[in-house]
């Protein structure tokens, strides 16, 4: 089973940004790898059992199924039903958390998943950047927020450090 | 039944924070509000049901009985024995959990408990402001600004 786990502080209370992510069709506003997304069979958003279909920008269509929502932990646990990608049994859920000290948010993004052997690493990678950590990053800037400088085990603050500032002085690569 | 919850943005990885508020008896060596602290029983401080007995800097001795322990979680719970604060039926737990963005940790310090409805606000301010924000603070300002290498203990 491979985990994988991102996790972020948005500068907003964490009513706003369960408010803005709680929809379950809504990626498709604030999620840049997102092209467009609809609900199956005119359900609700907040239905458990919907299904989003929804294309990426680069190409390729996914089906992922709401499991769970709730308003009191203000958490969202969804799987895949169908990916062009090899992720076997993908379940993810984000958690958001209020920082009381600050009007701040606390987000953790997890998942768990199985694939073919030997794509493991290149797959959580890609979800862990490609999907959660960029969803971070769009969500801060819908929040009026830098996006965030990232802990990589073997990595070089320094370098990731100037990354970000670029970032968020030129609005980034989209 | 009043509940504290009370959560804080720390620039240091959790597993240092952790390292510092696992243990049991360590509270005077990061809490400004304690002044010394022991073991009864010279039960080993990470030994699920051990009793910290420790004196307040302000006054006061508080018997504190610790429930769990989880080095998986980075968590722990525990009640209060004996305290002059005049709560019952009080558990209270202590979470750390990373932030991937920036390698910081998200701290949660969460409590509930029984008191005289009178006293409710005032109890909720001094546990959840004094004690675990009084408790934050100094973790915050331990870790500010620190380079790895002062971050040793």
């Amino acid at each position: 089973m491979v985990r994988v786990r991102r996790s972020t502080v948005i500068d907003a209370p964490v009513d706003e940004v369960w408010r803005f992510l709680r929809d379950f069709n809504a990626h498709e506003t604030w999620h840049p790898a997102v092209a467009e997304s609809r609900i199956e069979e005119g359900r609700p958003v907040d239905a458990i059992g919907a299904v989003r279909r929804f294309r990426l920008r680069e190409g390729g269509q996914l089906r992922e199924q709401l499991l769970a929502l709730s308003d009191r932990d203000r958490r969202l646990t969804y799987c895949i039903l169908d990916s062009p990608l090899p992720l076997i049994d993908y379940v993810a859920s984000f958690e958001l958390r209020p920082v009381t000290d600050g009007r701040r948010t606390f987000w953790d993004w997890r998942s768990e998943f199985r694939a073919p052997p030997g794509q493991e690493q290149a797959l959580a990678a890609l979800v862990g950047e490609q999907i959660y950590e960029a969803g971070f990053d769009a969500v801060k800037r819908h929040f009026g927020q830098a996006p965030g400088v990232r802990h990589r085990p073997s990595g070089g603050s320094a370098a990731m450090q100037a990354q970000a500032i670029f970032l968020a002085r030129y609005g980034g690569p989209e | 039944m009043v509940k504290v919850y009370t959560s804080s943005v720390i620039d240091a990885p959790a597993s240092r924070i952790w390292e510092l508020v696992r243990d049991f008896n360590g509270l005077p060596s990061w809490h400004p509000g304690i002044a010394d602290s022991r073991i009864e029983g010279n039960q080993p401080a990470d030994r699920v049901g051990c009793i910290r007995n420790f004196n307040l800097k302000g006054g006061g001795n508080i018997r504190e009985q610790l429930l769990s322990l989880s080095d998986y979680d980075y968590a722990c719970s525990y009640s209060i024995l004996v305290s002059p604060m005049g709560v019952e039926n009080y558990i209270a737990t202590l979470k750390v959990t990373p932030i991937t963005d920036g390698d910081r940790t998200f701290a949660e310090w969460s409590a509930e408990f029984d008191c005289a409805p009178e006293r409710e606000a005032e109890l909720a301010r001094l546990i959840g402001q004094d004690v675990f924000q009084g408790g934050f603070n100094a973790l915050k300002q331990r870790f500010a600004a620190a380079p790895a290498s002062a971050m040793r203990r």
